[in-house]
Order: C-alpha cells, then structure tokens, then sequence
C-alpha cells in the first residue's frame, strides 16, 4: 500500500513533521471550541488556499470524496429528523411532515464542517509528509524507535502480504476452490485461504526477526538515519502563527462564548445546498466516468 | 530471550496489521459480505500478549486513517476490546471447541457492535463514512433514534464478523505448525490439544 505521500518542493512540505502535527491538532482545538457552523466553515476555507499552494489540490479532491458523503448524510439526516432543542422552530418545511428544524441543522452544519476541515488538515499532513520523516519525528519525540518502525515498516509489508494473499488464493482456486458456490461453502473456504497466508506471514516474521537482530536493531544507544530533518526559521514561523491564532480563538471563546455571530436561516440553508451542490457534482462526476468507461 | 521477544513482536505488529488489512481483499474475493478486519488483533492478542493486540488495533487504525479515511481512527477502541475480549476469552478457555468459540464471538459480538455505535454516534452523530450509513439513514427516516437506526444497521455485520473472526482464528491456531508460534505449549493448552496426547500416551 502506497501512503498518501505527494512528491512536492513546497512550503508545507518542507516543514518539519512535528510542526505540522502541531499544525493538525490546533486545528482539532479551533473546530472543537466554537458550535458555530459559520466558523468552522471559515477554517476549512482558509485550509483551501494551502492546499492549492502546496500543488495538493488534485489529489486532495479525489480523497476528499467519501468525506462528503458523509458529510451529506450528516446534515441532511440529522436536519429532517434529529429531535434536538426547539423542535418547532422550522428553517425549512419540505412537506407536511417533512421539515428542516433550525437546531438540528446547526448540529449538521457544526458536525460536517468539523469533519471537513479535520479531514483537510490531515490530509493535507499525509500527503506532504513521507512515512520515513513522520518515522523519525516521532522518534525524535520521544516515541520508542520500536513503534516508529512497525509503523514504518508496515507500509511496506501491506503490499507484500496482500501479493502473497493473491498468489495462495490463484494456487488454491487452481486446487478447485470455488469461489462461486454458496454462502456457507464460501464461508468455508475463509480456512483454506487464511491458514497459508498466516502461516507464511508467521515465517516472514520469523526472518524479519532475525535480520533485525543481525542489523542490531534491539542494540542500546542513538540510532542515525538516512533521512534528516531540522527545524528551521521557517518552522518557528509557522508555529508562531499557529500560536497566536490559537491565542486570538481562546481569548474569543473565553469573551464571546461558543457562537460569534447570530446563526440566521440563511446561513443554515447555505450550508446544506452548498453540501448538496458539491455532493451532486461529485455524483455526478462519478456517473460520467461510470458510463464513459462502459462506453470505452 | 527478551531481546528475541521483543523483536518478534516488532516483527510481528506489522505482520498483525498487514493481515488485518489483507482480510479485507480476501473476503471481497469470496463476495462475503463481512470485513473480518480484527483477525489480526485476535491473533496478536493470543500469541504475543493482550497488549500487543490492543497495540496493534490502535496502530492499525492508525496507520488505515492516515493513508485511506482519517474517520476509521476513532473505532480502534472497537479493535483493542475486541482484542482484549479475544485474550480474555482464551485465558478463560473458551478456544477448546467449536460451540463455545462461537459463544465467545457472539458475546464479543454483541459487545463490539454496542461500542462501535456508540463511537459513531458520539464522534460523528451517527454514520462512519461506510455503506452502512446508507441503511442507517433509511432507518431513522423510518422514526427510530439515530443511536438506535446505527445500532440495527451494523448489528448484523460486526456480530457475524467476530464469530468468524473467532472461528477462524481457532481454526486456524490448531493446524499452524509448532515451530513459528513463539509460546506453542501454552497455545496448545488454551486450545484443548494436549488433552488428547496425554490420554495416548497412558493408552500407549
């Protein structure tokens, strides 16, 4: 399995790997201060101008799909039949019985922007960090070198295991397993299928132990590694812009409270169609490739 | 003997995720409509220790939410119970025969489903990001209560998941050849196989 990781010579991707998850939980504690829909949204809108200057901005559109989804069954389900605060106070009446009640969709609204601007965050983390970089932050955090690796190291041995589950389940289709019979048989065939893929990843962890102790992985001291890096001016920046915005979002919630501004009808309904809107393009985007392959 | 142990659990971690991982393709293979995504934890959980297992579900879900869907990151929870449950039920020596690996997985089951609508509901007020939350919304439409619509949704899933994860693990356990497993005669014992040589060995 390839991690998320986009080759790039940005600003992000220099960074340092610990700035940037600084980066990713100030970001949890701005979206998780406030219950006001038009603030978190203003923090995934401003996570969209990094994106782009970080050449992300591909990439990030195609992982950001199942996000809306989500995103779209939240504010909508929630929004018709959440029993949540002042039921009567109505935002939208689509029929009789059908309508959208104002605090459950502040509750939609609140939910799907966190998700969306948590969600850019991280990937924004993800796909400018290589798995090596965030391997050695953490260590230099103090995180056992131990953990760092089997992190690490997983990224490499999803591939490997997932090839060999190919091969065994080609070798045992080739031993008529079939695949096609019915439930309970297939249910079945689950033991010869898995009992060779643990037993060759038991022997591939048996050698990997080995080499790792020939390499004198469980030895005593400092470890070096072939990928550096430092801290720079560039990271104090940040993290200083990081820490006064953290500042200015704490002194606001501790003098304005949750909500800063008056949570209008309007901007409810904008929320919810704009989530539509960008959940029926990518619908839409979908069916177009769907058929187009069909056609091709 | 530490130091060897220890590298085998570095070794073995990863092994552990990757399987978990792997479960997944295999069983979109067999067109069965199950995840079997905690396989792995099980695993670990029996042979290295409970807390390797519960590590190895906080690390898969770690490593699945930052290279697939960062959503999946809460439900380790999920993972480390089911594995803590699956040690526990070992210890207790319910991995003796088919009847009473079933018991465990259904109770596993029920426990795991409880747990994991409960994350979705407090986390994300309801859905996972999954296909299930398609059947979740029908439900609430239907005028149960998001808590409720979620728990019905996924109920099914997961509680058939975790006895095959069991019944599988088990199988699985008992045909694996001594040698790679880092404890066999403990395993053995929790599995209710040394019975049967004991009694040959007196007949002999």
């Amino acid at each position: 399995m390839n991690s998320m990781y986009v080759q790039g010579n940005s600003f992000l991707h220099q960074l340092d790997p610990r700035t940037k998850i600084l980066f990713v939980f100030s970001i949890i504690l701005f979206v998780f201060l406030f219950y006001d829909p038009m603030f978190q949204f203003l923090v995934t809108v401003s996570l969209l101008p990094i994106v782009f200057l970080s050449g992300l901005t591909t990439p990030y559109l195609k992982t950001v799909k199942f996000m809306f989804l989500l995103v779209f069954l939240i504010i909508t389900v929630h929004g018709l039949y959440n029993p949540m605060g002042d039921v009567t106070k109505v935002t939208w009446q689509l029929t009789e019985n059908l309508s959208f009640k104002h605090d459950a969709l502040i509750y939609g609204a609140v939910m799907s922007f966190r998700i969306l601007s948590i969600g850019t965050a991280t990937l924004l983390f993800v796909m400018s960090t290589h798995p090596s970089d965030l391997a050695n932050a953490l260590v230099k955090w103090k995180v056992p070198h131990a953990v760092a690796f089997m992190i690490l190291s997983t990224f490499q041995l999803i591939p490997i295991i997932g090839r060999e589950a190919k091969v065994i389940m080609e070798a045992q289709q080739a031993r008529c397993l079939d695949v096609k019979a019915n439930m309970i048989q297939r249910v079945k065939h689950l033991i010869p299928l898995f009992a060779p893929l643990f037993i060759t990843s038991f022997m591939r962890v048996h050698q990997m132990s080995q080499v790792l102790e020939c390499r004198g992985f469980s030895s005593t001291g400092p470890k070096t590694s072939l990928r550096e890096m430092t801290i720079g001016f560039r990271d104090y920046a940040f993290l200083t812009a990081i820490a006064l915005f953290a500042l200015a979002a704490i002194t606001l919630r501790a003098v304005v409270g949750g909500t800063l501004l008056p949570i209008t009808d309007f901007v409810l309904m904008s929320a919810l169609i704009g989530i539509w809107i960008v959940c029926s393009i990518y619908f839409f985007d979908f069916l177009w490739k769907s058929v187009r392959k069909k056609v091709v | 003997m530490k130091n060897k142990l220890s590298t085998l659990v570095v070794a073995m971690i990863p092994a552990g995720i990757a399987l978990n991982w792997v479960a997944n393709s295999i069983v979109e293979m067999l067109k069965l409509p199950l995840f079997l995504n905690n396989i792995g934890n099980v695993l670990n959980a029996i042979v290295l220790g409970p807390w390797w297992g519960v590590a190895t579900a906080v690390l898969t879900n770690l490593v699945i939410g930052l290279t697939t869907r960062w959503t999946i990151i809460p439900f380790a929870l999920v993972g480390a119970v089911v594995a803590l449950l699956g040690y526990w039920f070992f210890k207790k020596g319910f991995f003796k025969s088919i009847p009473k690996v079933i018991a465990a997985g259904a109770i596993t089951g029920v426990i795991a489903s409880a747990l994991g609508s409960a994350v979705a509901v407090y986390v994300f007020g309801g859905f996972a990001g999954a296909g299930v939350d398609i059947l979740t919304a029908g439900l609430v439409a239907m005028g149960n209560s998001i808590a409720v619509s979620n728990l019905i949704a996924n109920f099914p899933g997961t509680f058939l998941d975790k006895i095959l994860t069991f019944w599988v693990v088990f199988s699985i356990l008992r045909i694996f050849p001594v040698r790679f497993l880092p404890n066999a005669k403990k395993i053995q014992e929790g599995l209710g196989m040394n019975k049967g040589k004991k009694k040959d060995d007196k007949a002999a």
